[in-house]
């Protein structure tokens, strides 16, 4: 059975998750420590800034807290002071869990694409290790394609929930496409730096327009492969703008109405495209009296993370199908996994029947003398086909049974009426 | 209708446009079945002109619509955005120059047939009236859509026009072609006492 042990952003601080977690390239010795010391055939760790979390294969009965044992001790940590955090989930809980995990169902942010990458690379650790056997490995595949069906079939991850993410989107939800944009930076903050990094990788030019230190202006364009203006130039620059982004630390406002008006006057022939401006500053660096202008789109701070909560909000309501179909999917993986138990005994059934059609077979043979080709073959054809035919209906009970929520009972009654 | 949106889907995948296409395809569909069916033995329909002019005048009016839905789903769009608190239409309508582009391409199109309807309308009309031009509203609201048209398009080529302004004059010069429709075919007026 599997089972998992670990520490998430719901159940632990960030302190307790820290001192939990394991460096990328201590995964090997780590894994090849837990199977030594916990006694699983099969393991996996993740480690995230969000969750630790360690999988194991354990034979029944398991031991108790094996792995709590192993996470304490590897990490020097106490007992008493990390068990209040953890969770343990076993069987049908813990398949559950991983499969939810790898949907993002778990993240803290719903929908965020890294965990998927970042489950992989804990399996591939595992694998690399050898501590990744059929069970684990068949829970890899199972739960990583179901979350890539979440991913591509429901919409949790559509619609940017970070404020630099949200600003693109919405440059795209007003000029489709960013091939060769304008993009105007007013002050070269990291934030705006990280939003138009966004618009340049979409096709977007950008433009740094420096105040007192004209360096860093310089610096954050050739970053971005754009030219960098003084601050002079605003109005002419304003004119070749379609987006603009602000993030000035000017007290005051820097961008007024004055500004974008006559701007947009002198956009000869280009005056009804939209003008997109964007005042990450606080306080805020453009007159918000501009919204009143045709074509003008200003958002500020608030705006931006308003939209981020209207997109959250739509990410929840595609959570719900995105959770309907990972419960679909476990169920197959259990299902699966349970017409899987019931094969040893099949293989068991075959192998002992064989064995009796073929010591009936040579005594036949000896009794007879030799026989013809032909009859070689009738023979060989009448015992098969008595054989395949008693066994036709216990194969298709066999494999039905092994579903049922009595399972192992079923079985062992099967193999006792069989003598096997 | 139906037609000529499923060619533009093929070509620019804008499924929201059915929003405003298929409500619209329904109903007309639905008037057209519950009209009872004129006995076309009126000698004044038999002619040459008049299938061509009707056909062209369908698929310009098609055409027209699309981009009046364009229009339409620009303003929301717009509203949506200035808003700057998405609600459902905000996921669901293409970005503000993709509506734009899509008008401005449907009126090129729409324009054309709309041209060819007209003149084949006014050669139709001089065969059974012996003159172009009866003075009939239909014609006037064909020629004040047609106008309007004209300047959309000169406006958007020679001065760069667009978004709003272009989605409002787009609209206002559909509600031209709506009458011109209706005057028509809704009303149902006989075409012989159509005219004096």
């Amino acid at each position: 059975m599997i089972v998992v042990v670990g520490v998430s952003h719901r159940t632990a601080p960030l302190p307790v998750r820290e001192s939990l977690a394991f460096a990328p390239d201590s995964l090997g010795e780590a894994l090849r420590r837990l199977r030594a010391e916990a006694g699983s055939g099969e393991a996996m760790i993740l480690s995230t800034c969000n969750r630790v979390e360690v999988y194991a294969r354990e034979e029944e009965p398991p031991a108790p807290d094996a792995l709590e044992a192993f996470l304490c001790a590897y990490h020097r940590r106490a007992r008493a002071e990390v068990q209040p955090f953890l969770y343990r989930l076993a069987h049908e809980d813990a398949i559950r869990h991983a499969f939810r995990v790898a949907a993002s169902l778990e993240s803290m942010v719903i929908g965020e694409p890294q965990i998927l990458g970042q489950v992989k690379e804990a399996y591939q650790a595992a694998e690399e290790a050898g501590t990744l056997g059929a069970s684990l490995n068949a829970l890899r595949n199972r739960s990583l394609s179901a979350a890539k069906r979440v991913r591509t079939e429901t919409g949790i991850g559509r619609n940017a929930v970070s404020v630099s993410y949200v600003a693109v989107e919405l440059a795209r939800k007003i000029f489709g496409h960013l091939r060769d944009k304008n993009v105007l930076l007013v002050g070269a903050g990291k934030m705006s730096e990280l939003a138009a990094r966004h618009l340049v990788r979409s096709g977007g030019r950008a433009t740094v327009l420096g105040g007192r230190t004209f360096a860093r202006a310089t610096e954050l364009a050739a970053a971005l492969g754009g030219r960098a203006m003084p601050f002079e130039s605003l109005r002419d620059e304003l004119a070749r703008a379609d987006i603009v982004i602000s993030g000035t630390g000017a007290p005051g406002i820097v961008i007024q109405e004055a500004d974008v008006e006559i701007a947009r006057a002198a956009r000869r022939g280009r005056h009804a495209r939209p003008l997109f401006l964007i005042d990450i500053a606080v306080p805020r660096d453009i007159d918000p009296a501009v919204r009143r202008l045709g074509g003008v789109f200003l958002y500020d701070l608030d705006d931006l993370r308003s939209v981020a909560e209207a997109n959250l909000r739509e990410r929840r309501k595609e959570a719900a199908a995105a959770e309907a179909l990972v419960e679909r999917e476990v169920r197959e993986f259990l299902d699966w996994q349970k017409a899987r138990d019931a094969v040893p005994l099949l293989n068991e059934l075959r192998r002992r029947a064989e064995t009796i059609r073929r010591a009936e077979l040579d005594k036949v043979r000896r009794r007879l003398g030799p026989l013809t080709p032909a009859q070689e073959e009738a023979l060989e054809a009448a015992t098969s086909a008595i054989v395949n035919k008693l066994l036709h209906p216990p194969t298709i009970h066999l494999k039905e049974a092994a579903r049922e929520s009595d399972a192992p009972e079923q079985l062992s009654l099967i193999r006792k009426l069989l003598g096997l | 209708m139906v037609l000529v949106f499923l060619v533009i889907s093929m070509r620019a995948r804008l499924e929201a446009l059915g929003l405003a296409v298929y409500p619209v395809a329904f109903g007309l569909v639905l008037v057209a079945n519950l009209t009872p069916v004129v006995p076309v033995g009126d000698p004044v329909l038999r002619g040459l002109f008049l299938p061509i002019h009707t056909t062209l005048a369908f698929f310009g009016y098609a055409a027209l619509f699309v981009a009046f839905a364009g229009g339409i789903l620009y303003l929301v769009q717009e509203r949506e955005l200035r808003s700057r608190a998405p609600r459902t239409f905000y996921y669901l309508i293409p970005s503000l120059e993709r509506c734009d582009t899509l008008s401005a391409r449907a009126i090129e199109v729409g324009f054309a047939l709309l041209t060819l309807a007209i003149v084949t309308g006014l050669l139709w009309s001089h065969a059974v009236h012996g003159r172009y031009w009866t003075s009939s509203p239909k014609e006037w609201s064909a020629l004040v859509a047609w106008t309007l048209y004209v300047v959309l398009i000169l406006a958007r080529q020679r001065t760069g026009w667009g978004g709003r302004r272009a989605a409002l004059l787009g609209i206002a010069a559909f509600a031209a072609v709506i009458f011109t429709f209706v005057w028509m075919n809704v009303l149902a007026v006989p075409v012989s006492a159509r005219t004096p």
